[in-house]
């Protein structure tokens, strides 16, 4: 009783630390730093030094050798091709997959009888789905003899494409893998925000007899704003780290022309052990992201000032 | 019939170890485990076909923890046994590996062994096998199996442009090859794989090539090996051998899309179960240049330093290296064994199809034990598909091919 009246009459005293909220937090900040923040450092140490598959058994053959693998990174082509097929798919699929996604949001809206609740379990299925058993499927289905694409193009009489061989075809090829796979989950929140949005809107709208184009850009598309802008950010942040698709269908391959910077990374670390620069390559990658991010939140954030 | 011979296999093994005294004293005190990390199908049937019972029960005491790891994890699995230091007590590992992984002192040498288990000798095995399992002079693993390629044809089509044997040589080969792919739309001559990490080698081999240099470097600089890309990429160029068209080389084999091609031991058995009425083929030893060498893979069993039964685990090696065991896991499994001796079971000679792995393994070689090996390969895939793809010329793409892999070559100057 009387702590709490010295609390009351005492103003210094009151702005002193609470403990209790720290403890709640304790866990999940001692797990962040644990998985999160310690791996960034470590891998940031590492790419400063030339750790490959004999220094990981012994210390003692690991060197400190500064910036060289940056030095090196930035003169390897190789790595400015995964940069720039990277960028490829980021600019083409990141509006891609939002596009599609609030398509297929505002058409399944329209209703939520059985056929429409069939669809969204369709269009969500891809999300879930092995990446193997789809790079398998897809594989057959992009096959240049036998697929069931160019048999359809056959059909059309035109000739036949060779999905999966060139360099520019591939990236493309992959982008409508990706993006296909892609949608289910953006597609989820889409609707869930849709479905937050008052009815009353467009019953007010209907009667000042606004057409339902101008409801849409007037009323959905702005209330939307931020799952756009949520969507938006972790489509950009997973096209950066591109990496499943091409790695399972194509290999990189054909000269080059589906390396992603994630790729890059693998390879250099997993299949050549060269650990200090593969660091050094997702060091560049974690700082673009960064950016990248950063950007979205600075565009966000001027569209709330206007 | 399969347990009566697998008795008679274990209590083979076990009249050797008695015999040589092969049993070490703390093996009958305390229960050991044997952790065992083998990849793939093939490991898997050392526990259904019963293999790993078997030795448990010629050596009491030991149990056997087999964990088949699928071959795309294997590698990773093995960084990750390496890095920490701890792991199973024995592995397997595919022969490409063997340079990089001997390299960090994370396998056990087997020399001081031999003479206590006069399996692991290495005058028992193929001569290009014992080359993956040498590192630096020191026996690092024994062969387990092995694979290599030979050359498959159809010999009703190959008959029909006069070549009822197959192809003898590079030349013979190649006219082969333009007189089928003459044969009208959509035929083809054969089946090359693009981005293949074997071939180019061999065709380089078979030109006289050496890769390998004295101090464990790899050196690109002959000028046969020009010569043996421009031979091997001429298929491609010319459309004999089609680029990105997808076929299945199995079903286009047998459709006479593509009558030839180079495969390794389980293309022959997949084409008798899939299609036992098929006869029109035949296997030949690969075509000759200078030598018909071929490439010898496949995996060999290590043992990791770290190990705390030693003994045991090399019993087990010794076990599985036996003429009778490997006899009897080429019946079940239908892997080729690398001991020379267990060719002369009349099982590997039934048929002549077959058996023409025998003739090549002895013309076999391994790929270069260098480190950096498997990113030398990747550089030289890379370059392959500019010169089938992308036009650019064999020489130029080969000195920049050098000179991107020029750091990555490791030597004992170093």
């Amino acid at each position: 009783m009387a702590r709490k009246k010295t609390l009351h009459s005492n103003q210094p005293a009151k702005k002193r630390l609470k403990p209790e909220p720290y403890y709640f937090i304790t866990p999940a900040i001692a797990l962040l730093i644990l998985f999160a923040v310690l791996p960034i450092l470590i891998a940031l140490v590492i790419s400063f030094t030339d750790m490959d598959l004999r220094g990981i058994t012994d210390w003692s053959n690991i060197s400190f050798i500064g910036l060289e693998n940056y030095r090196v990174l930035l003169s390897d082509p190789i790595f400015w091709t995964s940069l720039y097929n990277t960028f490829f798919y980021v600019i083409i699929g990141v509006p891609l997959v939002i596009i599609c996604s609030l398509g297929a949001a505002l058409l399944l809206n329209y209703g939520s009888n059985k056929l429409f609740q069939f669809f969204r379990v369709i269009y969500y299925m891809p999300a879930i789905t092995n990446i193997v058993a789809i790079a398998v499927i897809w594989g057959f289905l992009y096959n240049v003899s036998y697929g069931l694409f160019n048999q359809i193009l056959g059909f059309l009489n035109s000739g036949p494409v060779l999905w999966l061989e060139d360099p520019t075809i591939a990236k493309l090829s992959l982008i409508i893998l990706a993006v296909w796979k892609g949608i289910g989950i953006n597609m989820l929140i889409y609707l869930a925000a849709l479905q937050a949005i008052p009815k009353d809107y467009y019953e007010a709208a209907t009667i000042d007899g606004a057409s339902r184009r101008l409801q849409f850009f007037k009323i959905t598309f702005p209330l939307l704003g931020f799952a756009t802008f949520f969507i938006t950010v972790t489509t950009l942040i997973g096209w950066l780290q591109f990496f499943e698709e091409p790695f399972v269908m194509t290999q990189g391959g054909p000269l080059d022309g589906t390396i992603s910077i994630a790729l890059f990374i693998y390879e250099t670390g997993f299949s050549y052990s060269n650990f200090g620069y593969a660091a050094a390559a997702s060091f560049v990658l974690f700082v673009i992201i960064i950016i990248a991010t950063l950007i979205q939140f600075k565009l966000r954030k001027t569209q709330e000032d206007l | 019939m399969g347990k009566k011979r697998l008795a008679l296999t274990a209590s083979a093994v076990a009249l050797t170890s008695i015999v040589l005294g092969a049993c070490s004293n703390d093996r009958e005190s305390g229960d050991i485990t044997l952790d065992v990390w083998a990849i793939g199908w093939e490991a898997e049937q050392l526990v259904n076909e019963g293999y790993i019972k078997a030795f448990e029960d010629e050596n009491p005491g030991v149990k056997v923890n087999l964990q088949a790891i699928p071959w795309d994890n294997i590698y990773d699995n093995l960084l990750t046994a390496v890095a920490s230091g701890s792991g199973p007590d024995v592995v397997q590992l595919g022969t490409s590996y063997m340079a990089d992984f001997s390299s960090t002192g994370a396998l056990m040498p087997l020399n001081d062994y031999v003479e206590e288990y006069p399996n692991l000798d290495p005058s028992h095995f193929f001569e290009g096998a014992v080359d993956s399992i040498m590192y630096n002079d020191d026996m690092m693993a024994v062969p387990w199996y092995v694979e290599t390629r030979v050359l498959y044809y159809r010999t009703d089509l190959l008959a029909e442009v006069g070549y009822p044997e197959g192809p003898e040589t590079w030349e013979e080969l190649y006219d082969a090859a333009t007189r089928l792919y003459e044969r009208g739309d959509g035929l083809y001559a054969l089946t090359l794989p693009e981005n293949d990490d074997t071939l180019p080698y061999i065709f380089a081999w078979q030109n006289g090539v050496e890769f390998e240099t004295e101090t464990k470097g790899v050196d690109f600089s002959d000028p046969a090996f020009i010569e043996s890309v421009d031979y091997y990429t001429r298929f491609f160029k010319e459309d004999l051998a089609p680029l990105g068209l997808g076929l299945d080389p199995m079903q286009s084999f047998v459709d006479g899309i593509q009558p030839m091609f180079f495969e390794p031991p389980f293309r022959y058995q997949q084409l008798i179960d899939n299609y036992p009425d098929f006869e029109e083929w035949d296997t030949k030893v690969m075509p000759t240049k200078e030598n018909n060498d071929s490439v010898i893979g496949g995996s060999n069993m290590a043992v990791f330093e770290w190990t705390e039964h030693p003994d045991e685990a090399v019993a087990f090696l010794s076990y599985l290296t036996d003429r009778d065991t490997q006899i009897d896991y080429f019946k079940d499994v239908k892997v080729l064994p690398p001991r020379v001796d267990a060719w002369d079971d009349p099982a590997l000679q039934e048929d002549k199809r077959f058996y023409r792995y025998f003739d090549q393994l002895k013309h076999s070689r391994a790929q270069p034990q260098v480190l950096n090996w498997n990113r030398i390969n990747d550089e030289w895939k890379r370059s392959e598909q500019r010169i089938t793809r992308a036009g650019y010329s064999v020489e130029e793409e080969i000195a920049d091919f050098r000179s991107r892999i020029e750091p990555m070559i490791v030597t004992e100057e170093d």
